[in-house]
């Protein structure tokens, strides 16, 4: 099983749709996958189509503790199971900051233990705090899914130096950082994607175009897989060879050769 | 096994330094930004211009189909060279003319490659073929001065 926690301090960057469109990309593969949000927003269980629950605040609120598989919810799409959240995770975030009795930086990690998946995705809030905090320690990799604009480059530097304050306590390695809402048209989007592959190198991968289709996916609760499997953000831009660069599909073959190896 | 307890190094030693190279850039992300650039530096030409690349664009977009890369002994493609412009004819032709006899010499068991075979240490491949270049080649040499 790996872990992947979607995260990036800065909003609006894509992370939801990034999180339900690669794990129903692996889903779809055939991976036994779970999206975990820990978000108090609630916002995956939108994007497919389900009522927001308390899942989140019933597998880790001390003294409920409530086992994974007792919290898991089909999602009606094979292989591909969900843990909601809703704004109880804001009472939850109070409660695990005051445990004293046990390191809470483990409990989600611990809660995973005995997951039967071979992907969890984490969606994480676009804020530093506690769950945050377990979802870095919880995860094998990070994906930082960043817009191309000189604020979210800075998230992305943020996002690396709250990775490194937790070394002690968290082995999670920078899989990669996915540039979101990607125009090729634009010189903004060009020069912003180079500042960042000058920075990140090769963690940095293809982009995933700018795609109108997304906020239409997302208000009919469907991932675009569903809603849409041509569309560019999952099939990216062909290049003058013929070959497709970039999109949700790339980042799925290379979570996939991740989960094969 | 749970990631924070993997028993790798605690000392943050597997994190990404920024600022510091991390290594090569992605090649797809190379290839888009090539293709942004070109299409940058194109929008300043003229009309006729643009119109004159895409063209240009065009037609070697048609001939891709026909194109390969293989790797050839550097003694090899010189001869090839050298026969084609003795015949005063494209040295693909040649090379295509040599391609299409091997396959008929395989069909027809005249050219056994398991002689040529020997194990390869690749992950890819599981044998390499030794090719006997200097000899095919001399005897070839030999043959065109008698002549």
């Amino acid at each position: 099983m790996i872990v992947l926690a979607v995260v990036n301090q800065k909003g609006g960057v894509g992370k939801t749709v990034t999180s339900v469109n690669v794990a129903h990309g692996l889903a779809m593969r055939g991976y036994r996958t779970l999206v975990i949000d820990l978000d108090p927003q609630g916002n995956v269980a939108d994007c497919l189509g389900l009522p927001a629950g308390n899942d989140l605040y019933q597998l880790l609120f001390p003294g409920i503790y409530a086992p994974l598989g007792s919290v898991t919810h089909a999602t009606g799409r094979e292989n591909l199971d969900i843990v909601r959240s809703d704004k109880t995770s804001v009472n939850l975030k109070v409660a695990i900051g005051s445990i004293a009795d046990r390191p809470r930086e483990y409990l989600l990690d611990e809660a995973l233990q005995d997951a039967h998946y071979d992907v969890v995705v984490l969606d994480c809030a676009p804020s530093v705090d506690i769950l945050h905090t377990l979802a870095v320690v919880a995860a094998h990799y990070l994906l930082i899914p960043s817009r191309l604009d000189q604020l979210a480059v800075k998230g992305v530097r943020d996002m690396l130096t709250t990775l490194k304050s937790l070394a002690r306590i968290s082995t999670c390695e920078l899989g990669a950082i996915i540039p979101t809402f990607y125009d090729r048209t634009t010189k903004e989007s060009y020069l912003q994607l180079k500042h960042l592959v000058e920075a990140f190198r090769e963690y940095v991968w293809p982009p995933i175009p700018r795609d109108v289709v997304c906020r239409e996916s997302t208000r009919f609760g469907q991932s675009l897989w569903e809603y849409s499997p041509k569309t560019r953000s999952l099939i990216g831009y062909e290049d003058r060879s013929g070959h497709l660069i970039g999109g949700y599909q790339q980042v799925v073959d290379r979570v996939e050769e991740v989960l094969i190896k | 096994m749970s990631p924070a307890r993997r028993g790798k190094s605690q000392d943050g030693g597997d994190f990404i330094n920024f600022g510091e190279s991390a290594g090569t850039t992605d090649p797809a992300v190379s290839a888009l930004l090539d293709q942004s650039q070109r299409r940058q530096s194109e929008q300043r030409l003229t009309r006729k211009e643009r119109e004159k690349k895409k063209k240009e664009r065009d037609k070697i977009r048609k001939r891709r189909p026909y194109h390969t890369t293989y790797d050839l002994p550097v003694e090899l493609r010189q001869r090839i060279k050298d026969i084609a412009e003795q015949h005063s004819v494209p040295a693909s032709q040649i090379a295509t003319l040599g391609l299409l006899m091997l396959v008929q010499a395989l069909d027809e068991g005249q050219v056994d490659v398991n002689a040529y075979k020997v194990p390869s240490r690749s992950p890819r491949y599981d044998w390499n073929l030794v090719l006997p270049v200097e000899e095919v080649l001399s005897t070839a040499n030999k043959r065109g001065r008698r002549k």
